[in-house]
C-alpha cells in the first residue's frame, strides 16, 4: 500500500510540482494551502510524512509543526521543511519545533525523494 | 580608501620633511596647521565612507533635503506625500495582479505538464507491456509454435508411411497364404488319387481288403473335404488380398495428396513466418525508438516542472514588494516621512530568497540552495 504524504504550500503550482515528484515515486499525496488548512486535515487519517513551506498566510510552517506535534496521532510524524528560507536562525527554530529535515527551494526531485525515503524508513 | 591613505601619508611627510630639509624651522607652525587641517579632512572623509558602506542604498535613496516652497506656494513634501498615497496602492495592485496572473498561468502549466507526464508514463507502460508488446510476443510465439505444428504433422505423415509399408508387407503375406492354400489343394488332390488306388487295391484283395476299403473311402472323403476347405481358404485369402490392395492404393493416393498439402503448407507457413519476423523486427525497433523518445520527453517534462519552481520564488519577491508598497500610504498619511534606513531594514526583514539577500550583499546562509539539512 502506498505511503501518504501531506504537502503544505500556499503556491498551487509549487504543490503540483512537489506532488508530481512524489506521485512519480509511488506516493499518495494530500495537499493543503497553508498551516491552518493543513491542521484541518489532521483528522486522524494516517500521514507517513509531512512536507511544509515556512512562509504562508494564516499559519506559517513553524507554527503548524508546533501545533501538529501537540496532536498525539501526529507527534512522531516526520516533517520536512521545503522553503526558500535558508537562514540558520530559522533552521534552528524549525529544529526546536520538531522538524527533521530542511530542504531549500528550488529543490531537485532526487534530493527530496532521498530525504523522504530516509525519513519514512527511519 | 587606500588611495586616500597614500595621499595623506605623502601630505604629512611633506609637511614635516620640506621645512626640515630647508632648515627653516620657522615654518614649523604653518606645517602643524596644515597637518591639523589634513587630519580633520581625513576624519570627515572616513566617517562619510563608513556611513556609506554601512548603508549602500542610502546613495540611491538619500535623505530628503528640507523642502522649499515651490513658486506657486505649495509644499513639495506634502505634494510628494499626496502623490505617493494615491499612487502606491496602484503600484501595489499592479504588482499583485502580475503575481496572481503568473501564479495562475504557472499553475495551469504545471498541471498540463503533470498530466502530460502521466500520459507519457501510461504510453510507456503500454509500449513495454501493452498492445504492441503483446502483439510482438504473439508474433514470436507464432514463429515457434507454427514450425512445431508442421513438425508434428510431418511426424504423423512419416508414421502413416510406416503403417502403409506394414500393410504392403501384409499383402505379400496374404499372397503367401494363397500359395499355401494351393499347396493344400494339390495335397487333397493327391490324397484323393491315393484313396482311389487304395480302394482298387482293397477290391482286388477281396474279403481281406474290405476293412482297408473302408479306410480308403474315409481318406477320400477327407481329401474332398480338404480340397473344399482349401478352395474356400484361397477364395477368402484372395478376397482379403484384393481388399488390402485396394486399401493400400487408396492410402498411397491419400499420402501423396497429404505430402503435397504438407509441402504447400510448409511453404506458406515459412513465407508467413519470414513476413512475421520482418514485421516483428520493425515493430520491435519502433517500440524501442518510442521508448527512447518517451524517456527523453519524460526527462524534459520533469526538468520543465522543476524549472517552474521559479514561480514560487518570484511570487515571494513580488509579495514582499507588494506588502512594502501597501504600508507606505498609511505611514505617509500619519504625516511622517519614513527614513530610508529603517524602512529598508524592515523590507529586508521580509526577504526569504537567497537572491534577495544577495541584493543587500548579505547572503542568508552559506549552504547550497539545493542542499538538505537533517536534524
Amino acid at each position: 500500500m502506498a505511503k501518504t504524504i501531506l504537502i503544505i504550500d500556499d503556491s498551487a503550482s509549487f504543490r503540483q510540482v512537489v506532488a508530481m515528484a512524489l506521485k512519480g515515486a509511488g506516493y499518495d499525496v494530500v495537499e493543503a494551502s497553508d498551516g491552518k488548512d493543513a491542521l484541518s486535515k489532521l483528522d486522524g487519517r494516517k500521514f507517513h510524512l509531512i512536507i511544509s513551506d515556512v512562509n504562508m498566510p494564516n499559519l506559517d510552517g513553524i507554527g503548524f509543526v508546533k501545533a501538529a506535534k501537540e496532536i498525539p496521532a501526529y507527534k512522531f510524524t516526520p516533517v520536512i521543511m521545503l522553503t526558500t528560507v535558508s537562514g540558520d536562525d530559522k533552521k534552528a527554530e524549525g529544529k526546536a519545533a520538531g522538524v527533521r529535515a530542511w530542504v531549500v527551494k528550488p529543490f531537485q526531485p532526487p534530493v527530496l525523494l532521498d530525504a523522504v525515503s530516509k525519513l519514512i524508513l527511519a | 580608501m587606500r588611495n586616500s591613505h597614500l595621499w595623506l601619508s605623502i601630505h604629512l611627510a611633506g609637511c614635516f620633511a620640506l621645512p626640515w630639509l630647508a632648515g627653516r624651522w620657522f615654518l614649523e607652525p604653518v606645517a602643524i596647521v596644515v597637518i591639523l587641517a589634513g587630519s580633520g579632512w581625513l576624519l570627515w572623509w572616513k566617517t562619510r565612507q563608513e556611513a556609506l558602506h554601512a548603508s549602500p542604498v542610502n546613495l540611491a535613496h538619500p535623505e530628503p533635503t528640507p523642502a522649499e516652497p515651490t513658486p506657486n506656494g505649495a509644499d513639495p513634501k506634502s505634494e510628494l506625500q499626496d502623490f505617493l498615497v494615491q499612487v502606491a496602492p496602484v503600484w501595489s495592485a499592479n504588482i499583485e495582479l502580475a503575481r496572481s496572473q503568473t501564479e495562475s498561468a504557472v499553475t495551469d502549466l504545471a498541471e498540463r505538464f503533470s498530466r502530460m507526464l502521466s500520459e507519457i508514463g501510461q504510453a510507456m507502460q503500454e509500449d513495454s507491456g501493452g498492445t504492441n508488446r503483446k502483439l510482438l510476443e504473439a508474433l514470436r510465439r507464432a514463429q515457434t509454435t507454427l514450425p512445431q505444428a508442421l513438425a508434428s504433422l510431418s511426424q504423423a505423415s512419416r508414421e502413416r508411411d510406416v503403417f502403409l509399408q506394414e500393410i504392403r508387407t501384409l499383402t505379400s503375406t496374404v499372397s503367401e497364404l494363397s500359395r499355401l492354400s494351393e499347396g493344400v489343394s494339390k495335397i487333397a488332390s493327391q490324397t484323393t488319387l491315393l484313396a482311389l488306388n487304395a480302394s482298387i487295391e482293397a477290391a482286388r484283395a477281396g474279403q481281406a481288403g474290405r476293412g482297408f476299403s473302408v479306410v480308403a473311402n474315409e481318406v477320400k472323403d477327407l481329401s474332398k473335404l480338404s480340397a473344399g476347405t482349401a478352395t474356400e481358404i484361397r477364395r477368402r485369402v484372395d478376397s482379403i488380398g484384393s481388399e488390402i490392395q485396394r486399401i493400400v492404393e487408396n492410402a498411397g493416393r491419400i499420402t501423396q495428396q497429404e505430402h503435397e498439402a504438407m509441402r504447400i503448407a510448409e511453404h506458406s507457413v515459412n513465407t508467413s513466418l519470414e513476413d512475421l519476423a520482418e514485421q516483428a523486427g520493425h515493430l520491435e525497433t519502433r517500440i524501442r525508438d518510442l521508448s527512447v523518445l518517451n524517456k527523453g520527453l519524460e526527462t524534459t517534462v520533469r526538468v520543465v516542472l522543476v524549472d517552474l519552481q521559479f514561480q514560487d520564488r518570484t511570487s515571494q519577491i513580488l509579495t514582499s514588494i507588494r506588502d512594502d508598497t501597501q504600508r507606505l500610504p498609511s505611514v505617509l498619511l500619519s504625516g511622517e516621512i519614513p527614513a530610508p534606513g529603517p524602512w529598508l531594514s524592515t523590507l529586508q526583514g521580509t526577504y526569504t530568497t537567497q537572491e534577495q539577500h544577495l541584493l543587500t550583499g548579505s547572503p542568508q546562509s552559506s549552504a547550497a540552495s539545493s542542499g538538505i539539512t537533517f536534524f
